[in-house]
């Protein structure tokens, strides 16, 4: 009896081991959340943030899984940065009050509620996104999630780029809706290293 | 058509509150309500502009909300006559400590150190904003000045500051200064502006220059500077003149003055140009 219970053990370990959740340490040099918004009806201005931190968890046997982000609203990039002879420069503009306010939210979030799978890996996610103080819903759809290794530390690493939409009015964002669109485009790109 | 018109900045920031503000202003005339053209015409740019609505509660909207309020409680003060020796003092120390509530969220995101030093500067200022401005209150030329004046002044310094926002509220300002000189022009005679319009005009003032000095680039001297705008306006240039002259003198001295804080903004912006 004690036999056979040992050989059930030694045989379901392989399925037990890869049930166990894998977390991930976002890598902040090659993940960054970036945001495309409508100017005056005419083109698409895109921005990223330079600075984010987080991680996230999935289990491929159990499809669970989790994703938690934080993103130093300060570090908004557009490209524009050099204000050369104008009051201001874009990313000035977006620092301030009318927009990403950082000196009062100097962090947006993102936590998961959901990890939708389809075959094997994440599909989408469900969660919640904390924005000048305001938390809404929002959904990421991952445009592709790989996992391979790392070369250098052969660490098990996952990447990929997820994209989303949101209104900005909805988390109290409005300076210049419509000619700076309501609706922004989120597209995060990530990496992250196995813990 | 009317809608391109009404998402043009200078239309929702000048154009329209200045309309709103003459109606307000001309059928309050004979009340002690006609200075409440300012909070109109506030109301107005910030409704056309992102709508009015208070969540999340930020800095800027507990600023918005306060002026708002301002008015009703000059109102209150108008009516129970109460005197300038205890009036000015408390309602400028009640606004001084009210600022500290405003800009929490912001203050407490500093060092102590530096939060102390912020959080007591700008109450200073505020204060001493509310209190220079509220010496104002029998004189509606010189309180119609110094509205237009400070309103210009604090709009044209947050333009340059990178604060959009501030721009509008203060040339919001301006604009019910503004249509309160035309009516008082038109009408030949003065129209106190009493506890209702000094204190609007004050808070106002002393807010949207605060939420541009911590939330955007208006440096702290380009802010202190906007004090001289009351001071000015009350300095009594023309006491003997015909009416209309009185106005235009009243509201010329400060806003020469308020050239000052635009400066300031202008010269920070200048000496921070990068390559």
């Amino acid at each position: 009896m004690k036999k056979r219970l040992l050989l059930a053990l030694v045989a379901a370990f392989p399925v037990l081991a890869s049930a166990a959740p894998e977390n991930f340490t976002l890598d902040p040099t090659h993940t960054f959340p970036g945001f495309a918004v409508e100017h005056w009806g005419l083109s698409m201005v895109r921005g990223q943030f330079n600075k984010s931190s987080g991680k996230f968890s999935f289990d491929r046997a159990a499809k669970t899984g989790s994703v938690e982000l934080r993103v130093e609203t300060a570090s908004v990039s557009t490209g524009d940065s050099v204000k050369g002879n104008r009051p201001q420069s874009l990313d000035d503009h977006l620092r301030a009050a009318d927009f990403f306010n950082v000196a009062e939210f100097p962090a947006m979030t993102y936590k998961s509620t959901k990890v939708n799978f389809a075959g094997g890996l994440p599909a989408s996610v469900e969660g919640n996104l904390t924005l000048l103080g305001v938390t809404k819903p929002v959904t990421l759809s991952f445009e592709r999630f790989k996992c391979g290794s790392n070369p250098f530390s052969k660490k098990d690493r996952c990447g990929g780029n997820a994209v989303g939409k949101l209104k900005r009015s909805d988390f109290g964002m409005k300076y210049a809706i419509p000619a700076v669109g309501d609706e922004i485009t989120l597209s995060i790109s990530f990496e992250g290293d196995k813990d | 058509m009317l809608q391109a018109l009404l998402e043009d900045p200078m239309v929702q920031s000048g154009v329209a509150p200045l309309l709103v503000a003459l109606v307000v202003a001309g059928a309050l005339q004979r009340t002690r309500f006609a200075w409440f053209a300012i909070a109109a015409a506030l109301a107005t740019a910030v409704a056309l502009a992102t709508g009015i609505g208070f969540t999340p509660l930020t800095a800027a909207r507990k600023a918005l909300l306060l002026v708002l309020l301002a008015p009703v409680a000059g109102l209150l003060c108008d009516r129970l006559d109460v005197s300038p020796r205890r009036a000015i003092p408390a309602l400028s120390a009640l606004c001084a400590a009210a600022s500290v509530w405003v800009y929490w969220s912001v203050l407490a995101q500093r060092e102590a150190a530096e939060m102390l030093v912020l959080g007591a500067g700008v109450a200073l200022f505020v204060g001493l904003m509310v209190a220079l401005t509220l010496r104002l209150r029998d004189d509606g030329a010189a309180g119609g000045g110094a509205t237009l004046a400070l309103g210009v002044g604090i709009g044209v310094a947050a333009l340059l500051s990178a604060s959009l926002g501030n721009f509008t509220n203060g040339i919001a300002v301006a604009a019910g200064g503004g249509a309160l000189l035309l009516l008082q022009f038109a009408l030949g005679r003065t129209l106190a502006p009493g506890y209702v319009g000094t204190l609007t005009t004050g808070l106002a003032a002393a807010l949207f220059a605060a939420t541009t000095f911590l939330l955007a680039q208006l440096p702290w001297f380009g802010m202190a500077l906007l004090l001289l705008v009351p001071l000015a306006a009350g300095l009594k240039l023309a006491a003997h003149r015909p009416w209309r002259v009185r106005l235009v003198v009243a509201t010329l001295a400060p806003m020469a003055v308020a050239a000052a804080p635009m400066l300031a903004a202008w010269l920070v912006t200048r000496a921070a140009v990068t390559p």
